[in-house]
């Protein structure tokens, strides 16, 4: 099966500080991966670099065949990748519908209802908060709305950046027991997290970043308990409660 | 690492830089007063006013540059010094020197109230701010009869160009040279400080107020001596070319195409744009005015950092490092002081009681009881959102507390500015670092150590000091977004510690670091706690504190949850409730 | 007490007018942050060339009003597009820079203009005449205004929430990279905000000579009249920058009366300054941003 998304070796950073160095990998379509990690290895930045955030100094990025480079975020975006970023960048002085319409800008209008339905089917709890403004939700439902959003331009990729942050672990569960919904779908997705359990007990494959490079890959189920994550995330020798990330930057 | 020290440049030393800059200095102001000299009237015109150009952009860059307060009105102290100048000289016939001197010490005076007016404005709101105000003047002297009104007024002048030439030269290379001086003072780098960042400045025990204040005086004190100048070399002054936004565009554009926030920049911007100010104004009159907003445009888009941009960072025309660089660590010899008042007093050093913050409706904290003794480390941790940032805002005077006190030695901290609070031994770093990114590493650290130590040796002596124990010693002349994550939050501990404090409030200070700046980061807290600074460290998990900690607090929904040394903690079912949540509904915490 | 009803009035219908000239560049403010500081220069430029239309070919200031409109509209797309977009693009201090950019250019367009029209004040006279409600004496062309005002206020409301491009501005305004995320092409849509705000200059400029007299170094006065407007509405709220209007011009036909007309000048920059220093939320504080 040919690639949807590959990088080849990139290098990328900011104002002249590498953060990524030498990144490569491929994503099949309907694949599912997981991208973990400590605080500052690149999880974030790698998503940037493939959304065009920012700047590729070296490797390049394909898309479903095309190289991306030069293309803006919104061109990236209306090739089919949705994307949910650091800080879920919501409006929040709009409603929820708005907020997942906007979603679906390129749409037709009966596409738009169609897939309106079927984000609300998968996140059912944002029924009956259509009309409430995104700003005073709450985190998970902030979250939910993110990912809605994202699912709205029916993308054949879905970039996920620290969906967890700042949500309890229960809501985490509750979340990405949603997600499973996109399983099987067609669509890939490539999550980033702090949380790495959540996140690997989600996707089939993982990869594990150290300083700006895959320090570990191969499928979630081996490495969910292999020693060497929990020393990516902590420094060797340490130990971290199970459930809790490590704090934010 | 090792490749990052092989590539640390040579320098001059900063006494030699500073010699050839002054001789530079000298050399331009030589050849200002041998043109003048000449006795060609035209020529000393030109120096005339290439040399109030210069000294313009001078005063302009004190405060829109080096302290980051742009301003569209600085035209009004040029307007003020000129009035000032002529009322003395026409209303009570005081000889030229003496009206030009109290003129500028009249507007310089009259910047004191002025700034603490226009300085509670920032960025746009004191840009626009300070242009109402040269409007305002600029009406105010339509009205004003002895000077005749909106009609203007002449005035006894110098006779010919060639004195008044010579005089404005001195007085621009004086004043390039006071501000070249400041930017070696105390002064200077904390204006700079400043301008990157208030609010960390402020942590930093910096009189943020104060120093602002000062630099709009000194400010003004240049603007006003070029408005008397003017006037003495004109012999007549009006109301709207006292107060010409043309001024006003010209300063700006030399300080923008010379280099904003640097010595040179004005002197090199005043020299360049006056020239070509003069060419153009015999050439095209016409059109002078749209080729100089064209050329404002020009740079702000294609190069914000003026020709000084294109000079290297660390060339001779650069700005030496403030005091440094750093000696080899001299152990014992001029070690500071230790601060241990308040080591000697029994009990805790920071007590704060039913602490409370409400935003809105919201309560960030809610009713926090919290001590903690000298020498003692206290960790307080809680998920995302638990109040642990508003607490420390709370603590270190930068938010008020709607209920309840925070005592600090004994003192209620109520109404302390947050400065003197530094200054006084409470010392915080911030959860998103906030380093001074204009400022070395070196800097950094310094502008905290300046805070404590009244002399300069101490300050130099404990700022070498943390560096070198912090293993930043080597990249003392670097920028802080030139290091790694890690690295920069030690930076920001160094920092905080160079006050020497009581108190050191930590906000998930190590965050993002690596193992081993971990171990350092605990090592340097290890001694300062031996030496009897309490300190409290927010984390957001437990392992980065836990080595030092005696005792943890976990905050959660802004209120204590669970106390006690650390292992008891970790197995308190509330805690650990608290982090995995529990079966009952609304257990999610809002985003931090 | 028939004197006050009537500077009550007129003080309203100049706050329509007042509103007129701010609200483009609050719709630049709320979208994109910065503040233009060559509008009023903008206002001036629609203003002279309605002057023009009218003394070479009878135009009157109404048919105007959309050609001083769209001329804007093209010299505003070029200038974000051309100019300021480069900035946005390398951050930092990209505030700072733009306000310098665009300080450049209001010399650029102010002596541009000076060079066409000269430096005369200049009006056009246009319903001149008056009518009267009770012992109240309302101009036509001050109605006119006020009305217009109020109607391209709610246009521009209802283009905002209920048209996909609105709603894709603000979208832009709440989150850049949001919209981005969305597929929405953000540097379009700035260029098409900063054009469309440039628009409401110049067409308000077509509107306002018939009332005011313009010369071509109005424009810095004119920049600081709106910019305290929107900074007393809360930079960036529909409803506060028209309270504000109708505040201020009540504040300055007031002050007109009493005072004088030199003291009324002033008086607009007092009240920036005390705005500024004492209420810098605006009056209703961050409510009701786009």
């Amino acid at each position: 099966m040919p690639d949807l998304l590959r990088l080849d070796a990139i290098h990328a950073g900011y104002g002249g500080m590498p953060v990524l160095r030498g990144v490569g990998f491929a994503l099949a379509p309907g694949e599912t991966m997981a991208i973990v990690g400590a605080n500052g290895a690149g999880k974030t930045t790698l998503l940037r670099a493939i959304m065009g955030e920012v700047a590729i100094s070296a490797g390049s990025v394909w898309f479903a065949g095309k190289a991306l480079a030069m293309l803006p975020m919104h061109a990236r975006v209306r090739l089919g990748i949705g994307y949910c970023p650091e800080g879920r960048q919501l409006f929040p002085m709009m409603s929820v519908a708005e907020n997942l319409e906007l979603g679906a800008a390129a749409a037709t209008r009966a596409e738009r209802a169609a897939r309106l339905e079927r984000v609300l089917t998968i996140f059912p709890k944002l029924q009956r908060l259509r009309g409430r403004l995104c700003g005073v939700l709450s985190g998970g439902e902030q979250q939910m709305v993110a990912v809605g959003r994202a699912l709205m331009g029916a993308p054949r990729l879905l970039l996920l950046d620290e969906p967890s942050t700042g949500l309890a672990p229960r809501v985490v569960q509750e979340l990405y027991e949603s997600l499973r919904a996109l399983l099987g779908t067609g669509m890939a997705i490539l999550v980033a997290e702090q949380n790495a359990r959540a996140a690997m007990r989600f996707a089939a494959k993982t990869l594990v970043f150290e300083d700006g490079r895959i320090a570990l890959a191969g499928a979630s189920a081996a490495l969910l308990n292999d020693r060497r994550v929990i020393d990516a995330y902590i420094g060797a020798g340490g130990t971290a409660p199970a459930a809790a990330g490590q704090g934010r930057i | 690492m090792s490749a990052a020290r092989a590539a640390r440049p040579r320098f001059l030393s900063d006494r030699a830089q500073f010699a050839l800059q002054a001789a530079l200095l000298g050399v331009l102001a030589a050849s200002g007063l041998l043109i003048a000299g000449q006795g060609n009237g035209y020529a000393a015109q030109l120096v005339f006013n290439v040399a109030l150009s210069v000294l313009l952009a001078t005063g302009w860059n004190v405060i829109g540059g080096m302290t980051g307060y742009v301003s569209f009105g600085q035209v009004s102290f040029f307007g003020l010094g000129a009035y000032a100048a002529a009322i003395g000289v026409l209303h009570l016939a005081l000889p030229w020197p003496i009206a030009a001197l109290l003129a500028t010490a009249a507007a310089t005076s009259l910047a004191v109230p002025l700034g603490l007016i226009m300085l509670r404005l920032n960025g746009i709101f004191f840009a626009l701010g300070m242009f109402g105000l040269a409007r305002i003047l600029q009406i105010a002297a339509n009205g004003l009869n002895i000077t005749g009104g909106p009609m203007g007024t002449t005035v006894p002048a110098a006779e010919g160009p060639a004195f008044p030439a010579a005089v404005t030269v001195v007085i621009a290379a004086a004043a390039a040279g006071v501000v070249a001086a400041l930017m070696r003072t105390r002064l200077g780098l904390r204006l700079m400080a400043i301008r990157d960042d208030p609010v960390a400045a402020e942590a930093a025990g910096v009189n943020v107020w104060l120093a602002k204040v000062a630099a709009f005086c000194i400010g003004a004190g240049f603007a006003a001596i070029g408005g008397a100048l003017y006037v003495w070399n004109i012999g007549y002054l009006d109301p709207s070319s006292a107060f010409a936004g043309t001024i006003e565009l010209q300063t700006v554009l030399m300080v923008l195409a010379g280099g904003i926030g640097t010595v040179w920049g004005p002197v090199g911007g005043g020299i360049l744009m006056s020239l070509l100010g003069t060419v153009l104004w015999a050439r095209f009159p016409m059109e002078q005015q749209i080729v100089l907003g064209a050329l404002t445009m020009l740079i702000a888009v294609a190069l914000p950092g003026g020709l000084m941009s294109l000079l290297p960072r660390r060339g001779w025309m650069a700005r030496p490092p403030i005091w440094g660089p750093p000696r080899e660590a001299s152990e014992g010899t001029l070690l500071p002081a230790v601060r241990v008042a308040v080591a000697d007093t029994p009990g805790p050093v920071l007590v704060c009681r039913n602490l409370g913050k409400r935003f809105g409706g919201v309560a960030a904290v809610d009713g926090v009881d919290l001590e903690v003794a000298p020498g003692e480390v206290l960790a307080v941790i809680g998920p995302n959102g638990a109040g642990k940032s508003t607490l420390f805002n709370l603590l270190s005077g930068f938010a008020v507390p709607s209920t309840g006190e925070v005592e600090f030695a004994g003192c209620k901290i109520a109404n302390i500015r947050p400065y003197v609070l530094a200054r006084r031994g409470v010392a915080r770093t911030f959860q998103t670092s906030r380093l001074f990114p204009t400022l070395s590493v070196w800097e950094n650290v310094l502008l905290a150590a300046i805070s404590r130590h009244r002399r300069k040796a101490h300050a130099v002596a404990a700022a070498t000091e943390l560096l070198e124990r912090m293993g930043l010693r080597e990249d003392w002349a670097r920028l802080p977004q030139g290091l790694p994550p890690g690295r920069r939050r030690l930076l920001e501990i160094a920092r905080a510690l160079a006050l020497e404090p009581s108190v050191l409030l930590l906000d998930e200070a190590m965050a993002g670091m690596t193992g081993p700046e971990i171990a350092q980061v605990h090592q340097v807290l290890r001694a300062a706690a031996a030496r009897g600074c309490a300190i409290v460290a927010i984390e957001h998990v437990l392992p980065a504190i836990a080595p030092l900690a005696a005792r943890v607090q976990v905050l959660d929904f802004g209120r204590t949850i669970a106390e006690g040394a650390p292992a008891e903690v970790l197995h308190d079912p509330t805690v650990i409730a608290a982090y995995l949540g529990t079966d009952m509904a609304g257990t999610e915490f809002a985003h931090a | 007490m028939a004197t006050f009803a009537t500077l009550v009035v007129l003080g309203l219908l100049w706050g329509g007018v007042y509103l007129l000239m701010a609200e483009g560049l609050n719709l630049i403010y709320g979208v994109m942050k910065v503040v233009n500081l060559a509008h009023g220069d903008f206002i001036v430029l629609g203003g002279l060339l309605a002057l023009t239309l009218f003394g070479r070919y009878g135009l009157s200031p109404v048919v105007a009003f959309p050609l001083a409109a769209a001329l804007l509209f093209v010299i505003g797309a070029a200038v974000q597009g051309g100019v300021l977009e480069r900035i946005l693009l390398a951050k930092p201090e990209g505030e700072l820079r733009t306000l310098l950019a665009t300080f450049g250019l209001s010399y650029v367009v102010a002596n541009t203009s000076f060079l066409i029209w000269g430096s005369q004040f200049q009006s056009i006279p246009f319903l001149q005449s008056a009518f009267a409600v009770g012992p109240i004496a309302v101009p036509q062309g001050l109605l006119a205004c006020s009305l217009l005002a109020a109607a391209l206020a709610v246009a521009v409301h209802a283009w905002l929430r209920h048209t996909a491009v609105g709603r894709a501005v603000r979208a832009t305004a709440q989150s850049a990279l949001g919209a981005a995320a969305c597929g929405l092409n953000v540097r379009r849509l700035r260029i098409v905000t900063f054009a469309l705000g440039a628009a409401m200059a110049g067409g308000a400029g077509a509107l306002v000579i018939a009332l005011v007299p313009f010369q071509t170094s109005s424009g810095g006065d004119l920049t600081v009249q709106a910019f305290t407007l929107i900074a007393l509405g809360g930079l960036g709220s529909y409803l506060g920058a028209w309270l504000a209007a109708e505040l201020l011009g009540i504040t300055e036909v007031m002050a007109q009366y009493y005072l004088g007309s030199d003291a009324a000048a002033a008086v607009i920059y007092l009240v920036f300054i005390a705005v500024l220093v004492f209420r810098p939320q605006g009056l209703l504080g961050r409510t009701m941003r786009i």
